[in-house]
């Protein structure tokens, strides 16, 4: 497992504090692997089979499973350590953040903007659905302000996140992005696009690889959070990135029709909602130019795994703070797509193999041959693919 | 006009949204909360029993302060992992006439 590269504005912690986070990583592998990985034994060699006796047949969908599962106390047991493990990551870099304010967030004010820019709304509104609950548990979201010019919530997820992936995602968290950048320069290598926009950035860990990639291009990137920009931007400029930072609502963009040739977004769609969702593909096609395309990596919708697999993909829906993760999942992308008016067979969608825990020739047969065939949904630390889909305007 | 300070910031240690039991007796969720608090607390104190050896072996004698700014460089916290992760398998295992066996 890497360390998390120490940029300017990282807030680690003390010596105990640090070691406190690396288990508290351990653990979280340790319950989705050894612990996590028994339920599906469970589920067949004994919760199935008493489920069959008692009703004379097998449970009909994902969500007799899950009532099943959870009346067990091996499905009892993973579930409560697995909440238990997702509010320790939190507290474990709580401490630790609290103390470097307020000078956290003096350096990040006093950050002298040489590469990009960002440009803060305070009138904009917060979206119910951050406001309603804490999306992953993490105290305070990626919104709160408790303080002028707050950028503690940033500080809190570019930690808490590295210990929440145990270090899978690399040095930089940016496993995914990094994937798909690689995947559009191989797949498509005359794509060329100028102007690159990504959609819910939070604190830019998904921009940089763009920023890498496509180096001739001006990137931009839009969050609704002004700690998650603020925090965003003092990182990218530490890391010497060129990247402009927006406040905006992916639901209502304030760039003008075809002022993008690429935009991407990296799972954030089942944070937002059924409402949320179509309006943001509506302005994807609107600020698109034409002959551009847009590209997100989200979780694999439900119709292409089993009902296990549906079960135990959509635990984070119940218990993890994501209200509108299982509907999300239940939804068919290209349906949606089209619906925000793009063409049919501009539609594409593939299983990408992760950049770091796949071999290269799995990566370039996924560039010749595109399949979704092998895209069983995992969470974030078990899966090695990343199920993508967009279009071309 | 001087600046005032600015205030001190806390964070609260509870997200906001509905917090799940899955016991009967909530008090077995609560029991875990403290057996998995209490299962870092002793990873915390035998990392740092390892800074202090590690420390110990190179510089014969050792200050507070080093352990403070001991940091692990790639091999030790991988050594660290190792030993995180059999300390894992030997506490939090699932009983095997319940679970599926290791």
């Amino acid at each position: 497992m890497p360390l998390q590269h120490e940029h300017d504005f990282l807030v680690t912690g003390s010596h105990d504090e640090m070691n406190r986070q690396h288990y508290v990583s351990r653990l979280r592998m340790h319950i989705l692997n050894q612990i996590g990985g028994g339920v599906r034994d469970v589920y067949e060699n004994r919760v199935k089979p008493a489920f069959e006796k008692d009703k004379g047949r097998i449970p009909k969908n994902e969500t007799e499973i899950h009532k099943a599962m959870m009346a067990d106390h091996y499905g009892r047991t993973w579930s409560t350590m697995m909440v238990n493990c997702q509010d320790m990551v939190w507290d474990s870099v709580r401490p630790a953040i609290e103390r470097a304010q307020p000078d956290l967030n003096d350096r990040v004010r006093g950050v002298n903007a040489r590469y990009g820019s960002v440009t803060l709304n305070p009138d904009i509104a917060m979206p119910r659905y951050l406001e309603a609950a804490d999306i992953h548990r993490m105290p305070g979201n990626y919104h709160t302000e408790r303080a002028v010019d707050d950028a503690t919530q940033g500080a809190l997820y570019d930690r808490g996140r590295f210990v929440y992936n145990g270090g899978a995602a690399g040095p930089f968290a940016d496993g995914i992005p990094r994937t798909m950048a690689a995947y559009i320069k191989a797949r498509w290598p005359e794509f060329k696009p100028k102007r690159i926009l990504e959609l819910g950035c939070t604190i830019g860990t998904s921009t940089v690889p763009f920023v890498d990639a496509f180096p001739d291009a001006e990137v931009h990137a839009i969050d609704v959070s002004a700690p998650s920009l603020r925090y965003g931007h003092a990182r990218a400029e530490a890391l010497a990135k060129p990247i402009h930072f927006h406040q905006m609502n992916a639901e209502d963009l304030d760039f003008e029709d075809g002022s993008f040739d690429l935009i991407y977004s990296c799972i954030i769609f089942h944070e937002t909602s059924r409402k949320a969702y179509p309006k943001i593909l509506e302005e994807c096609q609107r600020v698109l130019t034409s002959g551009g395309m847009m590209a997100h990596t989200e979780l694999t919708p439900v119709a292409n795994m089993s009902d296990f697999d549906a079960f135990y993909i959509d635990w984070d829906a119940y218990y993890n703070n994501e209200p509108f993760y299982k509907t999300y999942t239940s939804l068919d992308p290209q349906e949606w797509v089209t619906g925000a008016g793009f063409e049919q067979d501009k539609f594409f969608q593939v299983s990408i193999p992760d950049l770091d825990r796949s071999s290269s020739d799995a990566f370039a047969d996924s560039v010749s041959n595109p399949t979704v065939a092998d895209s069983k949904a995992a969470r974030v630390g078990e899966s090695a693919r990343w199920y993508t889909y967009g279009a071309w305007k | 006009m001087t600046q005032q300070a600015e205030p001190k910031i806390t964070l609260p240690r509870d997200a906001k949204g509905k917090r799940s039991v899955f016991f009967d007796d909530p008090a077995i969720d609560q029991i875990m909360t403290f057996i998995l608090e209490l299962s870092a607390e002793v990873s915390v104190v035998y990392d740092r029993m390892d800074t202090v050896e590690r420390l110990l072996d190179e510089k014969g004698t050792i200050s507070r302060d080093d352990i403070e700014a001991y940091r692990p460089n790639e091999d030790v916290e991988s050594a660290r992992n190792e030993r995180r992760e059999a300390y894992l398998k030997r506490v939090f295992r699932m009983h095997p006439e319940t679970g599926p066996k290791d």
